[in-house]
């Protein structure tokens, strides 16, 4: 056998093989190992967005919260009752009605007077309406909580 | 993405040749491969051929694995050095000479052993059998001539 032989008898050598299995064990292990390490990736980046999260959310937050103290704080949002000692005194500004008196002009007084009462008392309704829309609205604020989902 | 199922083969034969035990040889190509995940960013610094690289862990795998097993029993060895499967030897012309060569090449010195599997059964080039071996291609080029004649010696012996 001369050398050229033997080298083709060597290279045949290379049809020596693992078995399948092998090769399906060590690609499923790689494939395994990627996906680990894909999820690991992923769990820092989801801890990073996390901490972001809540560094962004959380002066977002006392930013809303400042601008909502200070809004209300202007617009004497919490004073109600002011507006309520306002409707009482209208309550107060009742005009007299006066005695008739059995002549036409008495009695024209006393319809103009028991109109611009009755316009008075409508008034004070809707402002008790208001006044009643404006307190459930406080209720139903004052039930709600902070979610931070939604930052 | 690196294509690790076409380095599988190639891995095996290398270690198969050197440990002269199938079943061994399949549970180290698997180490070998597991050590390559786990240091693939090495790879990455060091720069050559990626091939290159997981010989030169099979090399050290092998090493680690003598050191483990020196007092292996040399006949199990050698009733380990043929493989079972058939199917393996299917592919070879003639199955004697198959055998007769990988008992010659158990015969060369472990030097001359791994140039015969790099060279020869593998097809690796001077340059890479160097970064793998850590030999200068001047010393691989007189190793590869020296094993070649060796491996022709052994047989001539046995005809």
């Amino acid at each position: 056998m001369n050398e050229q032989d033997l080298e083709k008898k060597l290279a045949q050598l290379k049809n020596i093989r693992p078995s399948e299995q092998l090769i399906d064990k060590i690609v499923l292990d790689h494939n395994q190992k990627v996906k680990g390490r894909a999820s690991f990736g992923k769990l820092i980046f989801n801890q990073i967005y996390n901490l972001m999260k809540w560094k962004t959310a959380v002066p977002v937050t006392i930013v809303i919260l400042l601008v909502i103290f200070f809004g209300a704080t202007k617009f004497d949002v919490f004073n109600n009752n002011g507006d309520l000692g306002k409707l009482q005194d209208m309550s107060k500004e009742l005009l007299p009605i006066s005695e008739t008196t059995g002549d036409v002009d008495g009695i024209v007084d006393t319809i103009l007077t028991f109109s611009e009462n009755e316009g008075i008392l409508m008034s004070e309704e809707i402002a008790d309406a208001n006044l009643i829309t404006a307190d459930s609205q406080e209720i139903i604020n004052f039930g709600q909580s902070y979610n931070e989902n939604e930052f | 993405m690196i294509n690790y199922e076409k380095y599988i083969a190639p891995i095996f034969r290398f270690i198969y040749f050197k440990i002269k035990n199938y079943q061994e040889a399949e549970d180290l190509t698997q180490t070998v491969f597991l050590k390559a995940w786990k240091n693939i960013d090495k790879y990455k610094d060091e720069g050559y051929r990626f091939s290159s690289w997981l010989y030169a862990i099979a090399r050290n795998t092998v090493i680690d694995y003598w050191k483990k097993n020196k007092a292996l029993n040399i006949e199990e060895e050698i009733l380990n050095l043929i493989p079972d499967n058939k199917n393996i030897l299917e592919e070879i012309e003639n199955e004697s000479d198959f055998k007769q060569i990988i008992n010659s090449i158990n015969e060369l010195s472990e030097e001359q052993e791994e140039i015969i599997i790099l060279k020869f059964i593998e097809g690796l080039s001077n340059q890479e059998i160097s970064k793998i071996t850590n030999k200068k291609e001047d010393a691989i080029r007189q190793l590869q001539t020296r094993a070649l004649k060796s491996l022709k010696d052994i047989l001539e012996k046995y005809e």
